[in-house]
């Protein structure tokens, strides 16, 4: 059902209203052009035509680009508001600390990266999600490491899955192309090995944050589910604003 | 992991949609365009068309799929607008110029009811169109050449903010042409149904001049930035209606003003920023060596 | 009129519309239901009943030569005279009449068809625009009804203006699905406003429209419609299944023929579904299609013929 919607939400895309187009936007008869050219070219031992995304396709980049580059910067806010709290009690966490942080800050990198080269437009709740994502840090490692650990835990659940959403609806996608014989293009293979890898690393953090004794957090489910709901309402914001 | 079996993320597509573009499909009727003598179908607009048709907000941009156009008007529609387009500097935007376009483009008198907002679809067109020929003139590389050349630098020495001027005041330039009409088109947009659309043009106009100057901005900077150069576009094309220069040096030099104005008010906030964050990070310093555990 | 005989009939029509048999809704444009037996003669409603479809176009024409005399008055009634500014809106939205000069002698103002504009309102506010307004003098209208009583008053009324016995105003008695007399390509605007719905077969009137519009020539319709507010269209349902034919028996002495026009009023195709007709003759849709009047109560469409179909 969703496929054949999909299908035929791509048609109008197919014939772009090119004819008076022209001179207001060489840019749009540039591109269909050298994807008529590709298209055009798809013998057998030829690269495969381009998947053409639909809309919704690319209202749905622009909402997943958006959600993951505040939980990536809502992630390296809470590593930094916790670490000084938890390496100055328990200084042997300091490279565990260190490392995922460096992780997270390496994917708001790549993601502030996309970002921009998909011109997408940021969360309007940027400044908004700083303030909590550092109170969130500080106030969990302030109740101790547990609690702080129990935070990734909750964080890195909902991200993880989340990610694995993401990966779910592109791959869908692409069985989608195998079945008209097209393919992704470079940069959405990309997208999705690096979304693949991110969703790992982030899954990694919490093995780290269970073996760090998160579930001996005191109060753990209502922490948790806190975390968890807050989390989810985040990324609910985010895809829209 | 039973959480990460969760279903897919709803996806904003519309149920309701299928239907209409099932039945638009089969629908869909053929037209020749008088220009280029070629048939091919109108792409008939998906019947459940957002309520901005327009300038649609930005969405997922890849360099290896075409640009979305500017906006969604149909080839038949598009045939009026451009015809109508030459008689503006005549006639202004008035329904005149819509229905000599109509007549152009080989059409009737009755047939600009294709537009269902009349002047103000006019008015939309010729900013859609001249922010697309805008993109145009800048992917075709010579205009930083030009803005460069101007201030006697090298196409590479250019900042974004030079760029980001430069751009913003060749797109007042091409209003130049319809300078004498211009305030009223601007009395039209400001018509309180017709707001939006106007802002989101705006909007649109103020990312684009933004993207094309090499602005990357990520973060709140993205929304502050857009929200200063359409402040300066509005303002500086009020100050154009009403400058009796043939250059435009007047709102030239206004532009120039706005956007000192602007570099001193970002100054100012830089600094207040730097002040409160140097504080906080004393005083959680300051507490964490007096042992508290913060 | 008492007040109790008003509250019996309140409570009659009330019930009369519990016991109505849950009929499904069935368009002309997807007529499964005649497919299926072709061996019957095919059916139509007629306000919530079945009728052969033969049958329908005389049982319409006895409800509108029965209300002739009494429809403006009754149509101030019942909209509470709103029907006014809805048409008022509808004229001026079209701007009929050429306020610049033409370019040859053929194109010399507009060629307008009015279906089923009988009593002339629509037509008479038409060319009233295009000469104050418009300062055209060419601009012609042609109104073309089915039922002889409406044009009638149409006649009676053309009297009072001074469109009377012009060349920029006549009468045509035809059926709207098939008007042999009027060329291909000749009309500017075709209008039909609170008509469509009496129509026995809606996409052969549609198509028809199609032939006789000059290429770049509008279709525009004015239709009772489906009313989007919940709250709204509750009051609207009361209001129409109760007051309007109490309103017709009081004031035209005619419960049935205003009972029959609530029902086909209930049996039109919502706004989306016109449109997908509109677009099945042949039209193009500006925008989004329709504009909604008084929260859907009423509905302008308009298509566009395009400039060559192939």
């Amino acid at each position: 059902m969703r496929n054949c919607a999909l299908k035929l939400c791509r048609q109008p895309m197919r014939a772009p209203s090119s004819v008076f187009l022209d001179f207001l936007a060489p840019s749009t008869v540039k591109y269909s052009q050298c994807r008529h050219a590709s298209t055009t070219a798809g013998t057998a031992g030829e690269p495969k035509p381009r998947y053409v995304l639909s809309k919704e396709q690319r209202e749905f980049m622009d909402s997943a680009l958006r959600v993951n580059q505040a939980g990536e910067l809502a992630a390296t806010l809470i590593y930094t508001a916790q670490t000084p709290q938890i390496v100055r009690s328990y200084p042997h966490l300091r490279p565990l600390m260190k490392h995922m942080y460096d992780q997270e800050a390496g994917h708001l990198k790549t993601f502030n990266g996309l970002v921009a080269k998909h011109q997408v437009r940021p969360t309007a709740m940027y400044p908004a999600w700083e303030v909590a994502a550092t109170f969130l840090g500080w106030s969990t490692a302030a109740l101790g490491r547990e609690a702080a650990m129990a935070c990734t835990e909750a964080v890195e659940t909902e991200i993880g899955s989340h990610y694995n959403d993401q990966v779910r609806e592109i791959l869908s996608w692409e069985a989608d192309a195998e079945r008209r014989g097209e393919e992704l293009d470079e940069e959405l293979k990309d997208m999705l090995a690096t979304f693949r890898r991110i969703r790992d690393e982030e899954l990694e953090h919490l093995d780290h944050a269970v073996a760090n004794d998160s579930k001996e957090a005191k109060p753990y489910d209502p922490l948790v589910d806190v975390i968890r709901f807050g989390c989810r309402t985040a990324i609910k914001i985010s895809e829209k604003i | 992991m039973a959480h990460l079996a969760r279903t897919l993320p709803r996806r904003a597509l519309p149920t309701q949609l299928t239907p209409y573009l099932r039945r638009a499909q089969a629908l869909s009727t053929i037209t020749i365009q008088p220009t280029p003598q070629r048939t091919r179908p109108t792409p008939t607009p998906t019947p459940n068309q957002p309520k901005t048709p327009l300038a649609q907000l930005r969405t997922y941009h890849s360099t290896l799929h075409p640009r979305l156009p500017d906006h969604e008007y149909t080839n038949s529609q598009t045939a009026i607008l451009t015809a109508a387009l030459d008689h503006v500097p005549a006639h202004g935007f008035t329904s005149t110029a819509l229905t000599l376009g109509a007549r152009d483009a080989g059409f009737l008198d009755v047939s600009v009811q294709l537009l269902p907002r009349g002047e103000f679809d006019l008015i939309l067109f010729w900013l859609a169109s001249r922010r697309g020929l805008l993109r145009g003139k800048v992917e075709e590389g010579g205009l930083f050449r030009r803005i460069a050349a101007e201030k006697g630098k090298d196409v590479y020495e250019l900042g974004v903010e030079e760029r980001v001027r430069g751009l913003l005041l060749e797109r007042l330039r091409m209003n130049d042409e319809v300078r004498h009409v211009w305030q009223d088109a601007l009395a039209q947009m400001s018509l309180l149904s017709n707001i939006p659309l106007s802002l989101t043009e705006l909007h649109a106009l103020a990312s684009d001049i933004l993207t094309l100057s090499g602005d990357a901005s990520v973060d709140a900077a993205w929304y502050t930035r857009r929200l200063a150069v359409s402040a300066i576009y509005a303002s500086s094309e009020v100050v154009m209606t009403r400058d009796p220069t043939p250059d435009l040096s007047e709102t030239a030099a206004f532009v120039e003003r706005r956007f000192e104005d602007r570099q001193a008010i970002a100054d100012k906030f830089t600094g207040l920023g730097q002040c409160a964050s140097f504080g906080w990070n004393t005083a959680v310093g300051l507490g964490r060596s007096w042992g508290l555990k913060i | 009129m008492s007040s109790r005989s008003a509250w019996r009939a309140l409570h009659y029509s009330a019930k009369r519309r519990a016991f109505q048999p849950p009929t499904p809704y069935r368009c002309f444009s997807c007529t499964t239901r005649a497919q299926s037996k072709p061996e019957d003669e095919r059916m139509t409603h007629f306000g919530f009943t079945n009728v052969p479809e033969s049958e329908k176009e005389t049982r319409v024409g006895a409800v509108f030569s029965s209300v002739a005399a009494s429809y403006d008055r009754m149509n101030d009634l019942m909209s509470l005279g709103i029907h006014r500014l809805w048409k008022d809106h509808f004229v001026r939205s079209l701007n009929p009449g050429s306020c610049l000069p033409a370019l040859t002698a053929d194109q010399r103002g507009w060629n307008i068809l009015d279906i089923a504009g009988g009593t002339g309102d629509i037509a008479f506010r038409m060319l009233d625009h295009a000469t104050n307004i418009n300062h055209d003098m060419e601009t012609r209208v042609t109104i073309s009804d089915i039922n002889a009583d409406m044009l009638a008053e149409g006649r009676k009324r053309s009297l009072d203006t001074p469109y009377y016995n012009t060349n920029r105003l006549s009468f045509v008695e035809a059926n709207a699905e098939h008007m042999p007399h009027i060329p291909d390509a000749s009309v500017d605007l075709y209008t039909v406003v609170f008509g469509i719905r009496n129509f026995t077969d809606k996409q052969a009137a549609l198509n028809e429209a199609f032939r006789v519009l000059k290429p770049g020539g509008v279709f525009a319709c004015m239709e009772f419609s489906k009313v989007d507010n919940p709250v709204l269209d509750g009051i609207y349902k009361r209001w129409n299944f109760s007051a309007i034919p109490l309103i017709g028996q009081v004031v035209a002495g005619d419960r049935d023929s205003y009972q029959y026009l609530v029902e086909s009023i209930e049996r039109f195709p919502s706004q989306e579904e016109f449109r997908g007709m509109i677009q099945k003759a042949g039209f193009m849709i500006p925008g989004q299609g329709f504009e909604n009047l008084t929260g859907g109560i009423a509905a302008i469409h308009k298509g566009i013929k395009p400039i060559v179909k192939a």
